[in-house]
């Protein structure tokens, strides 16, 4: 897959020739902001609730990192730009997970109460 | 010019090597996201749902190569899932919300009965607390009831014994009368016994006076000059000697010395006037009879002893012979 779209890329960016190339700057700056905030986002647990997207966020990374040794630099923006979506939406699934749990432990706190006080047969499910 | 050459050719290419697939990409996103604009999620995270919109629209546009198309699908599908986990997570931390206001709910409902299960138990113990009262007013009520009833039956008992030291009283003193009168009438038949001794007795003598029977004190009550009932019962003796033998009857009453002589002569007339009075209601003629009063002027024994006092107090009845009176 990737190797697919590695050649993919490259035969896009061999297409365009020497005139989108040779205008780009290596995208090293948007690279190592990629490196601290995947480094934070590992540091804040993320691993754990959004393993796959992590994962996902790291391939990209090292992707980027070939891409820039071998000059494909805007084959390297959009790995670093796939990179930094799956890294928020990594950020957007622990939050959905925290939120979960606290949902499911209200709703189980609430049920735990109804019970201890007798209260089940006045509400519904 | 050349890169508008070049990118024709690029176009070119892509129209033609990837039209298909990019609708495909762009048809299925676009499903996706009609899918979480019409659930339930509709309305969580309206800025990132707008956002996928957008970035999915953004596939539409004319001009991308089929690796910019491909990685902006990549982007788009991204894009998408942040917006669907993000109305996700808004989602629960409303359902949070509620869950926490129902939480308090619960509590105050549980702080609802439990201050309606305390006025109960208040409620229970106040009926109780009255019934105790109740039960101990009803206690007392029958103590004072039983104290009451032991007094009654001490006063009971107390006029019971009354009545009864009263009855013993009664029976006591009519004891006392019964044997007074059982020793009155032993006295009486005693008396009785006696006048019916002297009456039996009663016999005359001949003196040279003529016949004499003499009646005893004790035929006549006592300090009176009628004759008792009993010696009027049994006048046998008297009236066969006056009948049995003819002659004139001289009656003479005669007292002891006690007493004055006047007192006495007049009792002794008294007395010989009833003799004759009764021997004339037997049918004795009054012509036959003379009665004298003679005091204590003849006793027959001696004044200063009783029983020489009680011979003196008398009734002689006397025939007189009637031959003593014509001889000299």
């Amino acid at each position: 897959m990737r190797q697919k779209q590695t050649k993919t890329a490259i035969g896009g960016c061999a297409l365009l020739t020497a005139a989108a190339c040779a205008t780009m700057q290596a995208p090293t700056t948007e690279l190592s902001q990629l490196q601290r905030d995947l480094e934070q986002a590992e540091r804040a647990g993320l691993a754990q609730s959004a393993a796959l997207e992590l994962r996902f966020a790291n391939e990209r990374l090292a992707g980027a990192r070939l891409a820039i040794e071998q000059h494909e630099y805007e084959q390297a923006l959009q790995l670093i730009e796939q990179a930094n979506i799956n890294i928020e939406l990594a950020e957007e699934r622990a939050a959905a997970a925290d939120a979960r749990a606290t949902v499911t432990e209200l709703k189980r706190r609430n049920d735990t109460l109804r019970r201890d006080l007798g209260l089940d047969e006045d509400r519904g499910q | 010019m050349t890169r508008v050459i070049t990118a024709l050719m690029i176009f070119g290419l892509a129209a033609c090597g990837s039209a298909p697939r990019k609708d495909l990409d762009a048809e299925r996103l676009t499903l996706q996201l009609a899918e979480l604009r019409g659930g339930e999620l509709s309305g969580y995270a309206p800025e990132k749902q707008a956002r996928a919109a957008q970035v999915i629209a953004g596939l539409e546009q004319q001009g991308l190569s089929d690796q910019q198309h491909q990685h902006q699908s990549y982007i788009a599908q991204r894009t998408l899932e942040i917006a669907q986990t993000a109305a996700e997570r808004e989602r629960d931390e409303a359902l949070a919300i509620e869950l926490e206001s129902e939480h308090k709910e619960i509590l105050l409902q549980a702080s609802l009965r439990e201050a309606e299960l305390a006025r109960q138990e208040t409620e229970r113990l106040r009926l109780q607390s009255a019934a105790a009262i109740e039960e101990a007013e009803r206690a007392r009520a029958e103590a004072q009831a039983a104290l009451e009833a032991r007094d009654a039956s001490d006063r009971q008992a107390q006029m019971a014994q009354q009545e009864a030291d009263q009855a013993r009283r009664l029976a006591q003193a009519r004891e006392r009368e019964a044997a007074l009168a059982r020793q009155e009438a032993e006295l009486a038949s005693l008396a009785a016994a006696e006048l019916r001794k002297q009456l039996d007795a009663l016999q005359s003598q001949r003196t040279d006076r003529g016949l004499v029977m003499t009646l005893g004190d004790i035929l006549f009550e006592t300090g009176e000059a009628d004759l008792k009932t009993e010696t009027l019962d049994n006048l046998d003796k008297v009236l066969s000697f006056v009948q049995s033998n003819p002659g004139h009857i001289r009656v003479e009453g005669h007292t002891d010395d006690r007493g004055s002589a006047a007192f006495n002569l007049q009792l002794s007339q008294r007395r010989a006037d009833t003799v004759r009075r009764v021997l004339e209601q037997q049918g004795i003629a009054a012509e036959r009879i003379t009665a004298i009063g003679q005091g204590e002027a003849r006793p027959i024994a001696d004044n200063s002893s009783e029983s020489g006092r009680q011979q003196n107090r008398r009734v002689e009845i006397i025939i007189e012979d009637p031959m003593a009176g014509e001889s000299p």
